[in-house]
């Protein structure tokens, strides 16, 4: 199946996207695409993503369409969801 | 909140406002009887501040430490060039009050810091967060939930935003959202002054509907926008149960 991804702020410039089509078989769930973003983008969005222990990092809020989702959702992702993935920003 | 009666010249200002649906004199009266604390008043809160002013609000509590610099000038609106090395806190009230003479300003030169949070929330009925520091937001969620006050947390990154209002006991707070800071923040980072404009105006308007009492609040919603290519999107956020700051309000 297909997963759309969004990356924004300081996630996006690690990334080098705005977003991309990730590839997935089916009944993979939210770590699973999680795992594999940061398999396909090496260290540079690994670090932003995860901590040495393979926790996602508390700075990372995740999206599924338009509802906040846990990376520890149990339920498989559906062919054509979209996840964003936001970064804690500040003002200035 | 507190209402505090018009005067005439008052409600020849607000002519243009007042018969908005829902808000009428009322709504009026409650702007000028509150008190909003904005935290850092550069190029986000400078433009929270500038529209509350000019929306009739009674008072602001403004926090801001440091001098005028060059590199404030893209955004800071309410500074001036020929003000560059004086205190970015006397342009903001001189710039205000030329605006609306009859706002109180508590004009402070200092910046949120864990010695004046909790008497720089204590002032406020509605808290709007536009700070640059981690450390300076995480403060002010603290207090803002202690204290049961509103918080409007606006933000921004080179051509995105964020924004959510926080109603402590009802709507996730900071923390629930982001537990902590990112681990590679940087201080500075790119951004244009029409990007911190569409937020600030976004937080003046959370803060004026909360105040005034009408239309929907962005409780327990959150907005991200990136203007580079126009894309909004409205996401529904949940309050975390083990919150390390707002977690025992729900127990
Ligand atoms: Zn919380």
């Amino acid at each position: 199946m297909q997963i759309h991804v969004l990356y924004t702020a300081q996630l996006k410039n690690a990334a080098g996207v705005p977003g991309q089509i990730i590839d997935l078989p089916d009944q993979s769930t939210v770590r699973h695409l999680l795992e594999k973003i940061a398999e396909v983008h090496g260290e540079a969005l690994r670090t932003m993503l995860f901590d040495s222990g393979g926790d996602l990092l508390p700075s990372v809020l995740l999206c599924l369409g338009d509802e906040q989702i846990s990376i520890d959702h149990a339920s498989p992702l559906s062919d054509g969801a979209e996840l964003t993935l936001l970064s804690a920003i500040s003002g200035g | 909140m507190p209402q505090a009666p018009l005067n005439n010249e008052e409600k020849e200002t607000y002519a243009w406002q007042i018969p908005v649906r829902d808000f009428g004199e009322e709504g009026q009266e409650r702007l000028k009887g509150a008190s909003v604390l904005i935290s850092r008043i550069g190029g986000l809160g400078g433009v929270v501040a500038y529209e509350l002013a000019a929306a009739g609000i009674g008072r602001l509590i403004l926090a801001h430490a440091g001098d005028i610099k060059p590199g404030d000038l893209n955004r800071q609106l309410l500074m001036t060039h020929d003000a560059l090395g004086t205190p970015r806190i006397e342009s903001a009230k001189k710039r205000l009050l030329e605006l609306n003479p009859r706002l109180q300003i508590d004009a402070v030169a200092q910046n949120v810091a864990e010695e004046n949070a909790a008497d720089l929330v204590s002032r406020a009925d509605v808290v709007v967060d536009c700070a640059p520091l981690f450390a300076e937001r995480y403060l002010l969620n603290r207090q803002a939930v202690a204290q049961g006050k509103h918080l409007i947390e606006c933000s921004m990154y080179e051509m995105e935003f964020n924004i959510t209002s926080i109603e402590p006991g009802t709507t996730p707070c900071l923390r629930c959202l982001f537990p902590d800071a990112p681990p590679t923040w940087k201080r500075e980072f790119p951004v244009f002054g029409a990007v911190s404009g569409v937020v600030g105006c976004l937080g003046a308007s959370e803060a004026i509907k909360i105040l005034g009492g009408f239309g929907n609040p962005l409780y327990g919603q959150l907005i991200r926008g990136d203007l580079r290519n126009m894309q909004f999107q409205k996401m529904t956020i949940h309050r975390d149960p083990s919150c390390r700051e707002c977690g025992h309000l729900f127990q």
